[in-house]
C-alpha cells in the first residue's frame, strides 16, 4: 500500500502491532531512525520489555489475541489515537493478513510490508504454486487432474518418480494415505486407498504426490526495494524443526551445493518480482537430493530474521522501515556477499524433562552473556510473566562465527553461561541438539527431531561435587530447612522433585 | 541472583542461586537445577510425579479440546483422556493407572488452571495391591 504514499513520506510514529522480542527489535530499529514508537499491547503485557522500552503505550485488549493483538479495528484506532503514520506488524498475528493491511490503506496508515494483494496471492496456497509454476520455480511433482483411471494414474507416477505419495481427496490424520515405493506395488497401494477413500470419505478421487521423506527446509531472504528492484540475501536452513515450530535456525544452509544455490537465489528473487514484491520476504524451500521445490512465501519478517542479518551485515528491520518511507535501501546485489556462519536458537519456557510442556509463570533472574559475536533478542526479564495466552519464547539467542563448527561450539558455550531462573527452559534440549552428530555434520532433515528427540530428555545427571554444591547452596539460600544426607526418609529430598516440578 | 563459591573437596566450585517463590534455583556448569523448597508441596508433587496417580491433573494451564472417554470407562496406565492445549500445542493427558473413570471434571473448551483436578480414575481391586 506504500506504493501509492508520496515517495518521500516520513514516518514520525510507528505504531508496533505485536509482543515480546520482536516489538523490542522493532522499537530499537526505528529509534536509531529517528521515530517514536507506540506500543499496541494486550492488558497481559503489560509487564515486557517492549512496554518498558517503548515512547508510548496503548492497550487495545484483553489478553486472548482475538480481543487485542488479532482485532484489526483496535489496532488500527490505537494507531490513529497515537497519530502514527504506519504500522509494523511484526511476525504471526495481523502480519500476513491481507484485510489488515488493506484495512491500513482505508485508514491511510502505512502497512510496513507488502501490498494487500501480494499478501493475498501468496497466502492462498493453490495461487501462490501457479505463481511459482508461471515464475519457472519448481514445484513439488504432483497430479491432481480428474482422470482417475488407473492406466493414467500409474503413468503420471511414473512421470513424478517413485517414492509417490498417494492421497485420498478427502483425506486427513494418515487416512487414506499411501506411500507406493515402486512401480511394483503403486497399483495395489492405489486400489488401497481408493477403497479407504471411498469408505471414509466417499470418494475414490486421489491425489499423488512426489514422496519427500529426507527433505532439508531451506529459505530464501528476498528484499524488494522501494524502487521496485529485487534483492536477495542468501538462505537460512531450518530443518531442526517440531511440530512444524522452527527450534534452530542457520544462515547459510550447511553442505549446500554452490550452483544448487545459485539457481534457488535465481528462482527467489524471479518469484518475488513476479509478484512485484516490496519489503522482506521469505520463499521457502523443500530440497532433497539436489532437487529443491517451492514450498510458500512468508510475506513477512521471519523469526530467524537475525542470522541473515549476521552473516550479510544487514538490518532487515531498518530496511523495512526505510521502504515503507519510499526510499531506496541502495544495495548493490553484487556486493551481498555472506561473511562467516550464524546460528538461532529460540528460548522457551517449557520443560524439556516433561517433553516440552510449557512452563508458565513469573520470571526469575536472567542472565544473557554477552560477548564477541553473540547477539541476544530479549522480550521478557526478572518479574515479567510468560502466560498461556501466547507462545512461551523468552528470547532468541544468535551467534557469529568464522566457520560453523565454531559457530556451535560458540553456540553450546552461550548457552551453558545463560541463566534464566523462576522457569523451566529448553536449554538443555537445545544443548543436546547442537551435539548431536547429525546437526553438527549438518545432514539433518525435517525428520530430526521426530528421529531423535521425541522423548522426553532424560533426567540431568549432576557430578558427585555438583550434587554437594546444589545441598550446600540451598541450605545457604534456605538456611530454616535442612534435610539429611540421602533425605529419603524425610520425603523432601532436594532430589526427589528438581527435575519434574511444572 | 546471587553468586556463591563454595570449598568442595579442595576445590572451589562456583555458581548462581535464586530462591522464587517456593523454590531455589541453582546454576552450575551450565545446568540449572529447581529446588522445591516447600515440604508440603513437594510431597503432593512426588504423588503425581511417581506414577500411579487415580487424579489427572492439569500440568499447565490452557484450555480443554477434546474429552476422549466417558464415566465408566475402564482405563490403561498411558491411555489419553484427556487433551488439552496451551500455548498453541496440543498435549495428551494420560492414566496413570488402570481402572475405572470414575468423574471427569471438565469440559471441551474450559479454560482450566495449573493443577487443577480434570478427571478421577477408579483402581481395580486386582491391581491396587501390586503397588
Amino acid at each position: 500500500m506504500n506504493t501509492n504514499l508520496p515517495a518521500s513520506q516520513k514516518i514520525k510514529v510507528l505504531a508496533i502491532a505485536n509482543r515480546g522480542e520482536v516489538a523490542v527489535r522493532i522499537h530499537r530499529a526505528a529509534s536509531e531512525l529517528g521515530m517514536k514508537t507506540v506500543l499496541l499491547h494486550s492488558e497481559a503485557d503489560i509487564q515486557s520489555k517492549a512496554y518498558r522500552m517503548c515512547d508510548e503505550k496503548i492497550c487495545i485488549g484483553a489478553a486472548p489475541v482475538n480481543e487485542s493483538y488479532l482485532h484489526i479495528e483496535r489496532t488500527i484506532q490505537g494507531a490513529l489515537s497515537a497519530g502514527a503514520q504506519a504500522i509494523h506488524p511484526g511476525f504471526g498475528f495481523l502480519s500476513e493478513n491481507a484485510d489488515f493491511a488493506k484495512a491500513c490503506a482505508a485508514a491511510n496508515i502505512i502497512f510496513v510490508g507488502p501490498s494487500a494483494e501480494c499478501i493475498q496471492v501468496m497466502g492462498d496456497k493453490i495461487e501462490a504454486r501457479r505463481c511459482a509454476v508461471k515464475a519457472g520455480v519448481p514445484v513439488v511433482p504432483g497430479y491432481e487432474e480428474e482422470d482417475q483411471s488407473e492406466e493414467r494414474l500409474l503413468k503420471e507416477a511414473k512421470k513424478i518418480g517413485f517414492p509417490v505419495i498417494i492421497k485420498a481427496s478427502g483425506g486427513g490424520g494418515g487416512r487414506g494415505l499411501k506411500v507406493s515405493t515402486s512401480e511394483k506395488d503403486f497399483l495395489e497401494q492405489m486400489r488401497s486407498a481408493k477403497r479407504e477413500g471411498l469408505s471414509a470419505f466417499k470418494s475414490e478421487k486421489v491425489f499423488l504426490e512426489k514422496y519427500l521423506d529426507h527433505a532439508k527446509h531451506i529459505e530464501f531472504q528476498v528484499f524488494g526495494d522501494a524502487s521496485g528492484k529485487v534483492y536477495h540475501l542468501f538462505d537460512r536452513e531450518c530443518s531442526v524443526q517440531r511440530r512444524h515450530q522452527k527450534i534452530i535456525e542457520e544462515s547459510l544452509s550447511p553442505n549446500l551445493k554452490e550452483s544448487v544455490r545459485d539457481a534457488m537465489a535465481c528462482d527467489a528473487v524471479r518469484l518475488a518480482e513476479l509478484v512485484s514484491y516490496r519489503g522482506a520476504g521469505t520463499i521457502e524451500f523443500i530440497y532433497q537430493d539436489e532437487q529443491y521445490y517451492f514450498m510458500e512465501m512468508n510475506t513477512r519478517l521471519q523469526v530467524e530474521h537475525p542470522v541473515t542479518e549476521e552473516v550479510m551485515g544487514v538490518d532487515l528491520v531498518k530496511a523495512q522501515l526505510l521502504c515503507a518511507q519510499g526510499q531506496s535501501v541502495r544495495w548493490n546485489q553484487a556486493d551481498i556477499k555472506p561473511t562467516g556462519h550464524s546460528i538461532e536458537c529460540r528460548l522457551y519456557a517449557e520443560n524439556p524433562f516433561l517433553g516440552g510442556i510449557p512452563s508458565t509463570g513469573l520470571l526469575g533472574s536472567c542472565f544473557f552473556p554477552e560477548g564477541q559475536g553473540r547477539r541476544f533478542e530479549v522480550g521478557f526479564e526478572k518479574n515479567d510473566e510468560i502466560t498461556s495466552y501466547y507462545d512461551s519464547m523468552i528470547a532468541k539467542v544468535i551467534v557469529w562465527d568464522e566457520t560453523r563448527p565454531r559457530c556451535i561450539q560458540k553456540m553450546l558455550k552461550t548457552l551453558d553461561e545463560t541463566i534464566i531462573f523462576g522457569l523451566h527452559t529448553n536449554i538443555p534440549y537445545l544443548k543436546s541438539i547442537l551435539s548431536h552428530a547429525e546437526f553438527q555434520d549438518g545432514t539433518m532433515t525435517t525428520q530430526f527431531i521426530g528421529k531423535y528427540f521425541s522423548e522426553p530428555l532424560k533426567p540431568l545427571e549432576l557430578t558427585d561435587l555438583e550434587k554437594e554444591f546444589v545441598e550446600k547452596a540451598q541450605t545457604m539460600a534456605n538456611p530454616k530447612i535442612t534435610f539429611s544426607e540421602n533425605g529419603e526418609n524425610e520425603g523432601i529430598s532436594p532430589w526427589s522433585s528438581f527435575w519434574r516440578n511444572v | 541472583m546471587k553468586f556463591v563459591e563454595i570449598n568442595i573437596q579442595n576445590e572451589r566450585v562456583q555458581g548462581f542461586v535464586e530462591t522464587v517463590a517456593s523454590t531455589t534455583w541453582i546454576h552450575i556448569n551450565g545446568k540449572t537445577i529447581a529446588l522445591e523448597t516447600s515440604s508440603g508441596k513437594s510431597r503432593r508433587r512426588k504423588v503425581s510425579a511417581g506414577g500411579l496417580s487415580p487424579e489427572i491433573i492439569a500440568p499447565m494451564p490452557g484450555k480443554m479440546t477434546s474429552i476422549k472417554m466417558k464415566v465408566g470407562d475402564l482405563v490403561k496406565p498411558g491411555d489419553v483422556v484427556l487433551v488439552m492445549e496451551a500455548m498453541k500445542m496440543e498435549y495428551s493427558l494420560k492414566a496413570q493407572m488402570a481402572g475405572t473413570l470414575k468423574n471427569i471434571l471438565c469440559t471441551e473448551q474450559q479454560q482450566v488452571t495449573l493443577g487443577q483436578k480434570l478427571a478421577e480414575i477408579e483402581a481395580e481391586p486386582s491391581t491396587g495391591a501390586k503397588t
